[in-house]
């Protein structure tokens, strides 16, 4: 039994070097050929979930521009909603209101109850107007210049035509078809009467220019500048008014993608000139 | 011309009886009333040819009162402050009406277009549309439209189109000669309000029923059953799109 086994063992064991080199080597192979093959099929399975990821990615990406797509959307319906209102409240000046009021109380004070019936009816007709104008974001600009029109007249009235108004509009304008924000332009004649028009001295021209720029409109306002304007140190401070205006316009330019401004200069010491380039929509 | 004042706010009665005392001191007030029920008995007794009337007036509108009448063949200048439906019933009716504060030269004019027009029957159909206007506006029921020589009664459906040209504005119907009259779009568009048109430019109007094609160069251009093209402004193309879609 003994020397069975042992010549099995003899059998077994006559490998040379040159054999166990092979087999090694055999061996090395055949492990290679297997991780291969689970290489293969991590990355064969990984493809699928890669393209998943991707997928989920843009999925969750676009969803995310969307959202702050919404979001920006909501923000300028909102900053058109408040539009209105700072519209209304810039057009409605509190100031001009009551000066109006006092006006009238005058007129009944002096029993002049003709000029003071004359008054009212103006004054309601303009707020009427404005209240109409109001509710839209773009007016006709020959509406726009009806509202204006009709302040100026009852500022000459309550001014006792201390001032002369001059109104020139480009003749290519078709102010039936240009749409511009309500009441936008008035704010600035009220500025203009409000520092160029003294309470004493020689009748004041108050000039209103509309052009016609590429995609918006130019308007030039000037009002001569006072003697008390000339020397005041500090008269380019600016208005409450113009601050308004300056950010209705920033709002605007969102909107309709522009890049309008306000500007001011003076011409000599003689008067003031008021630059605004508004937004438009036409037909 | 026996003159009823309906109004309720008693200054402004003062003030209205002032100026007609003023200005046509041969008119007779005959009565001066606030509400509803005292305007129906006054008109009924008395035999009225003209009359001032306030829209809001106690217990109801000037136009209740105006429903129960059976036949109503006196002029009638309303008044009235801010109230919407109750304009809007005056455009469809082509009748008179001041906004108060009443100006003094529009009440004096109005007074007088009332004492020198003769009375006429198309006054009740005037007074019917604008009841009819006042309830619900109704393509079915007709409108009146009014230019310095005659006043014209049509259905809105009838109506193709308008056209405007600074402050007047040209009606073009499928049954009759077009009718220019001297009010603006703004006015006319109030007018044809809820009754099927939209404002496609600032300048024109149409009937949506009237449209027979659409097409997409440019702008975009409307054929209108009258076989004329109109002209969609950039502006207002989306508002009609809208519309399309509703139908």
């Amino acid at each position: 039994m003994q020397i069975i086994l042992l010549t099995l063992l003899q059998v077994q064991t006559p490998l040379s070097p040159e054999e166990v080199e092979q087999l090694i080597g055999e061996n090395e192979r055949l492990r290679e050929q297997v991780s291969d093959q689970v290489d293969l099929v991590i990355y064969g399975s990984l493809i699928p979930l890669v393209i998943v990821f991707i997928f989920l990615f843009f999925v969750v990406y676009r969803s995310r521009r969307e959202a702050t797509f919404r979001k920006r959307e909501f923000e300028l319906e909102l900053s058109k909603s408040s539009m209105e209102m700072r519209a209304l409240r810039s057009q409605v000046n509190p100031h001009f209101i009551f000066n109006c009021l006092a006006s009238i109380q005058h007129f009944i004070s002096k029993n002049d109850n003709k000029q003071a019936e004359y008054y009212l009816v103006r004054f309601s007709r303009l707020i009427r107007q404005v209240l109409e104008n109001s509710t839209q974001n773009m007016v006709a600009l020959a509406e726009d210049l009806e509202a204006l029109e009709m302040y100026v007249e009852m500022e000459r009235l309550r001014l006792q035509n201390q001032f002369d108004f001059d109104l020139q509009i480009d003749k290519s304008i078709d102010s039936e078809e240009v749409f511009v924000p309500p009441l936008i332009i008035q704010p600035l004649v009220e500025n203009a009467i409000w520092h160029g028009v003294g309470a004493e001295g020689e009748k004041a021209e108050i000039k209103v220019e509309i052009m016609l720029g590429d995609k918006h409109l130019e308007c030039i306002v000037e009002n001569p500048l006072q003697e008390t304007e000339k020397k005041k140190v500090s008269y380019k401070r600016k208005s409450l008014g113009l601050v308004l205006i300056k950010e209705r316009l920033e709002l605007l330019n969102g909107i309709y993608n522009t890049n309008c401004s306000l500007s001011q200069e003076d011409v000599g010491y003689i008067s003031k000139r008021t630059k605004i380039e508004i937004p438009i929509e036409t037909e | 011309m026996q003159t009823i004042i309906v109004e309720d706010d008693l200054e402004q009665q003062k003030w209205l009886e002032a100026v007609l005392k003023e200005e046509f001191p041969h008119i007779k007030i005959v009565d001066k009333v606030d509400s509803v029920t005292r305007a129906i008995g006054a008109i009924q007794r008395k035999n009225i040819d003209f009359a001032i009337m306030d829209v809001m007036i106690k217990g109801g509108t000037t136009f209740d009162v105006l429903e129960r009448l059976d036949d109503i063949d006196f002029h009638i200048v309303f008044t009235t402050s801010f109230e919407n439906f109750a304009i809007r019933a005056f455009k469809q009716a082509a009748v008179d009406y001041l906004l108060k504060p009443i100006d003094r030269k529009e009440f004096v004019t109005a007074v007088q277009k009332a004492e020198n027009r003769e009375k006429q029957r198309k006054l009740t159909e005037q007074y019917e549309v604008l009841i009819s206007s006042y309830q619900q506006p109704n393509t079915d029921r007709k409108i009146a439209i009014s230019d310095s020589q005659e006043i014209i009664f049509v259905y809105p459906k009838n109506i193709i189109r308008c056209n405007s040209e600074s402050n007047y504005t040209t009606f073009y119907f499928e049954n009759r000669e077009p009718l220019t009259i001297a009010k603006t779009m703004g006015h006319c568009e109030q007018m044809l309000e809820g009754l099927g048109f939209i404002r496609v430019h600032n300048r024109a109007m149409v009937n949506l029923s009237h449209i027979e094609k659409f097409q997409r160069n440019g702008n975009g251009c409307l054929t209108m059953s009258d076989g004329k093209e109109v002209e969609i402004s950039r502006r207002r193309k989306e508002i009609l799109m809208q519309a399309f879609d509703e139908i």
